[in-house]
């Protein structure tokens, strides 16, 4: 569903990501793990299409997102590290404007079962987001990309800014879609997060996939211990 | 369809709750109709002139008809034999011609605050009077007073920007452009939609405003349908092409505050800068020549025809004016006294000074051809000037006006003269029949029209250069 093929970006001199090659099949989440500038950040751009590859290709669905990244975009739902939304809607508006953006036009009921599902509490449904936390807003945003019903998900380290209980649901939520035959590619730098909810672990370094293992029998402290000594 | 409902429905709710742009919509309304009773002010006091005026004629003539009958006293009885002489009609009863204002120019007041808009009509043209005074500033005088026209044309640009500025910017800056990119939706059509919203917003505001003015200045019925009609398509238009301009400007992709600051440097490029420029160019270029000329050659020329003999007077006169040879008397054409030199006097003087008049005249008319040329590419002017020819309040409406007038003026110097050479007196039925000023009120639609082309151009020019930049930058986006 997700296919990297000899993916490269440069700005400048600088190399963001050397020669990627991914494949994340449906049902599998993909945990990227690695250092601030390691790449993780540029790879979901290139996916997304808020980039351009300097060489190789990036495909959503087979679809190659250079080149139709409005087609691609259609397969990918997107939770960014810090959700941003209307202050002047909203929970349930924000999610109502959202979903018919993507074609999806839910009842309030539905809307209100999204927002449940992400553990938003009911009173803040109907509080404008310019009073939500930080963390609040991000469980909007999960809702959001659950309400497209999106065949991929891409995720840039989702769980920044949530508490342990609602990090912990979140685990669960995705390891959920996992199981519904979502792709999911989430950047993380939670190991054990990773090792909890993820199919495959990656390991990037200065735009390199250096290291990439399924998590069925690997311990977190194995992959610390591999992490430390990769970075 | 559904996109470009949902986003209205959205924006419509954001609209409701953001204050700020709320009380930018009230302060524009208030601000307009109080542009509205402004306006309406200067027309009425203007209305309540001509009605004075008309009433002070009808006085005049109930007393100049009295005359005629009273015979109470000898001095009353002597007035009675010479009440229907022409010179005392001349002096008694001048008619009264006004440029009575139509309603639109409560909207669009123009230049009627500074021109003469009425004039007692005598044989005799004086030239000094102030309705020959030149107008020295042009494109300060198309500027436009503090009515509804200028709203529109200075104000409501100013709430366009405010409401569009940040349309694009905002969603980057407060961090939701992401995830709108991300919602399948193109994100042109999203920021079109919004944009169309915010029109939406600015029609309905500026068709209540309007409406609020064509009730107060009593602009209804069918005969000011297609100047209403005319009035909306140049609103409309200018709505259009600011909208345009802030599509270009907001393609560029800069932040809010950098789109703004753009705007508005752009508003005052168009609508302060250009407009200053053009006057200074035309001011270097075509200085205004001074009447104060004329009035030195206006007492020598009077002098010199006082000095021309009677006779050669009544014959010169005779000679340029053949309709009147019929009363010819050449034994009192000869003398001082005798009705045609009083009248050849005038009339040659008159000849004399229109000749030079006419020479300052056409400077003037060459000089507001050429502002009227440059001010084609100044949105407020040319706006100004189509409100202003809706209204006819303009300075066409008032040259329109001062040609009329002058056509006026020679069939009423035509029925006195007749009267004056031939000596044959008024009677008092005859001054039911006396020559009555009616201005014609037509507005050229193909004119008003025609004007419009200008803003149209800019229009286009704007569209495709934002469509050009949209195009170049379409391959990524860059967040």
């Amino acid at each position: 569903m997700l296919q990297a093929i000899n993916l490269t970006k440069t700005y400048n001199s600088h190399t963001a990501l050397s020669s990627l090659d991914l494949n994340i099949d449906k049902g599998e989440v993909f945990c990227l793990l690695g250092q601030n500038g390691a790449g993780k950040t540029t790879t979901i751009n290139l996916f997304l299409g808020f980039a351009s590859p300097t060489s190789g290709q990036a495909l959503v669905n087979g679809i190659e997102v250079a080149n139709n990244a409005e087609q691609a975009r259609k397969h990918l739902a997107y939770i960014p590290e810090v959700v941003m939304l209307y202050p002047h809607l909203s929970s349930m508006e924000n999610l109502d404007f959202f979903s018919r953006l993507a074609g999806f036009e839910y009842t309030p009921k539905q809307l209100q079962d999204f927002l449940a599902r992400v553990g938003l509490q009911h009173e803040a449904f109907e509080k404008r987001m310019g009073g939500h936390s930080k963390g609040m807003r991000q469980k909007v945003g999960i809702a959001i990309a659950l309400a497209k019903n999106a065949d991929v998900l891409l995720m840039d380290e989702p769980t920044s800014g949530l508490d342990p209980k609602a990090t912990a649901e979140f685990t669960e939520l995705v390891k959920d879609l996992g199981k519904e035959g979502k792709a999911v590619l989430m950047a993380t730098h939670d190991i054990f997060n990773a090792v909890e909810l993820g199919t495959t672990i990656g390991i990037m370094r200065r735009g390199e996939l250096i290291h990439q293992m399924p998590t069925s029998n690997l311990m977190a402290t194995d992959v610390q211990k591999l992490y430390l000594e990769t970075i | 369809m559904n996109l470009f409902k949902t986003i209205f429905r959205f924006e419509w709710i954001q609209l409701k709750r953001q204050y700020a742009q709320l009380f930018a919509l009230a302060l524009f309304l208030i601000i307009g109709c109080y542009a509205v009773y402004s306006g309406s002010s200067v027309i009425k006091h203007q209305k309540t002139v001509i009605d004075t005026l008309n009433q002070q004629y009808n006085s005049d003539y109930e007393l100049a008809v009295r005359k005629f009958t009273d015979t109470l006293t000898p001095e009353s009885k002597a007035q009675a034999a010479n009440a229907g002489v022409p010179q005392a009609i001349d002096f008694r009863l001048p008619p009264v011609a006004s440029n009575q204002p139509k309603g639109f120019a409560s909207l669009a007041v123009g230049q009627r605050d500074v021109n003469p808009y009425y004039q007692k009509v005598r044989s005799q043209v004086d030239f000094l009077d102030n309705g020959n005074m030149e107008l020295s500033n042009p494109s300060t005088l198309s500027a436009g007073n503090f009515d509804l026209s200028f709203v529109l044309v200075y104000l409501l640009p100013l709430l366009i920007i405010t409401l569009c500025y940040g349309s694009y910017a905002e969603e980057k800056e407060q961090g939701t452009y992401a995830l709108l990119t991300i919602q399948s939706a193109s994100i042109s059509r999203i920021m079109i939609y919004k944009l169309l919203f915010r029109a939406a917003v600015v029609l309905v505001v500026t068709g209540l405003l309007s409406s609020i003015a064509f009730i107060a200045a009593e602009i209804i019925g069918a005969t000011s349908l297609s100047d209403i009609l005319l009035w909306s398509y140049i609103t409309l238009m200018y709505i259009a092409f600011w909208f345009a301009v802030c599509y270009f400007f907001i393609q560029l992709k800069n932040s809010s505050i950098a789109t703004a600051l753009k705007l508005v440097g752009v508003w005052l490029f168009f609508l302060i800068a250009l407009p200053s420029i053009t006057n200074a160019y035309l001011s270097l270029a075509n200085p205004v020549p001074l009447r104060a000329d004329l009035a030195s050659f206006a007492r020598h020329a009077a002098e010199e025809v006082w000095e021309t003999k009677p006779a050669a007077l009544a014959a010169l006169f005779n000679k340029n004016n053949p309709q009147y040879n019929s009363s010819i008397n050449p034994a009192k054409d000869s003398t001082q006294n005798g009705q045609r030199f009083i009248v050849g006097y005038y009339d040659l003087l008159e000849r004399k000074v229109s000749g030079y008049a006419k020479a300052i005249n056409d400077e003037i008319e060459a000089r507001n051809a050429q502002a009227q040329l440059l001010a084609k590419f100044s949105p407020s002017v040319t706006m100004q000037y189509l409100y202003n020819a809706i209204a006819q309040s303009g300075r066409d409406g008032h040259m329109d006006f001062q040609r009329q007038l002058s056509v006026f003026q020679k069939k009423w110097k035509h029925h006195i003269y007749s009267r004056q050479l031939a000596e044959v007196n008024f009677t008092r039925e005859e001054l039911k029949d006396l020559p009555k000023f009616t201005k014609a009120n037509p507005t050229s639609s193909t004119e008003i029209l025609k004007g419009s082309l200008s803003i149209w151009a800019g229009l286009m020019l704007f569209l495709l250069l934002a469509n050009w930049n949209g195009k170049r930058e379409s391959s990524s986006i860059n967040l």
